[in-house]
């Protein structure tokens, strides 16, 4: 969700989470709108005008939902009272089938390389609110590139890499201090990986629980 | 996923086999209800960050 409305409208380039997410994205017009908040914030930041294509998404979240049920009844262990509802995946578990499916049936997001229109400018009065952001400059010339060439793949791996980011950012349960160690290269090499055709969401899985890993 | 179950060997293993299931770890601990900001960036932009960081503590 945008952090728009309650004093913050205008703060372009942010949106807001909580660790409910994923339960609000059960509901498939929650999941829309925020799919759609992305695409209007990464084209404040870009050169490449991209919409999402409701059919194609409607497809990834029918069958977002039925592998996290799959997982939870094939790949997790039985829970001592047998209800399926109580065996729960990670942020990560989620994530990854949500990358593989989101690059499997495509494109959600339909792409143009035009300018997308102005963005308006920031009003500091705006700024009284849950959240006072700063607006975010625009990627480089080479990122645009890199985004047109990676086209739905990239548009992908950026919405859930800062999903688990988010998660782990915030997160209570750990000892050490949060610090994202992701690099220019594994990025490249990631994405690359999206494209290969050899990807699947338990390999996906495996690479963000090693990119997040920490005591 | 029903091909890559039925191709899967883990569910020809026993159930108390300890590699049969992923751990079941759930969503972590942290307050649901806090909304935190998020700003999508490129791993160059973040990496940059990080290494800015480094070099003023250093």
């Amino acid at each position: 969700m945008l952090l728009k409305g309650n004093g913050v409208t205008g703060i372009k380039g942010t949106f807001g989470l909580n660790g409910n997410v994923f339960d609000r994205w059960l509901d498939f017009s929650e999941f829309k709108s925020d799919m759609n908040d992305m695409c209007e914030i990464l084209q404040i930041r870009s050169s490449p005008k991209f919409q999402v294509n409701e059919e194609k998404l409607k497809s990834v979240h029918t069958e977002w939902r039925q592998d996290i049920l799959e997982w939870r009844t094939n790949l997790l262990p039985p829970s001592s009272d047998h209800d399926t509802s109580k065996r729960r995946l990670s942020h990560l578990k989620k994530t990854a089938i949500l990358l593989e499916k989101f690059c499997k049936i495509k494109p959600f997001f339909n792409f143009e390389a035009v300018q997308p229109k102005e963005t308006p400018p920031l009003n500091p009065q705006d700024s009284e609110g849950a959240y006072s952001g700063e607006l975010p400059n625009k990627v480089t010339e080479d990122m645009s590139e890199r985004l047109m060439d990676g086209e739905n793949h990239y548009l992908s791996y950026l919405i859930t890499y800062h999903l688990c980011d988010f998660f782990e950012a915030n997160r209570t349960d750990r000892i050490d201090a949060y610090i994202p160690r992701v690099t220019d290269e594994f990025e490249l090499d990631f994405v690359s990986f999206l494209f290969s055709g050899q990807m699947n969401a338990q390999a996906i899985h495996m690479i963000f629980k090693a990119l997040f890993l920490r005591d | 996923m029903s091909n890559k179950t039925r191709s899967d060997s883990r569910s020809q293993l026993s159930a108390d086999n300890l590699f049969r299931f992923y751990s079941q770890n759930g969503l972590p601990k942290m307050d649901m209800d806090k909304v935190h900001p998020v700003t999508i960036r490129t791993a160059k932009e973040i990496q940059q960050e990080r290494v800015s960081s480094k070099s003023k503590n250093s």
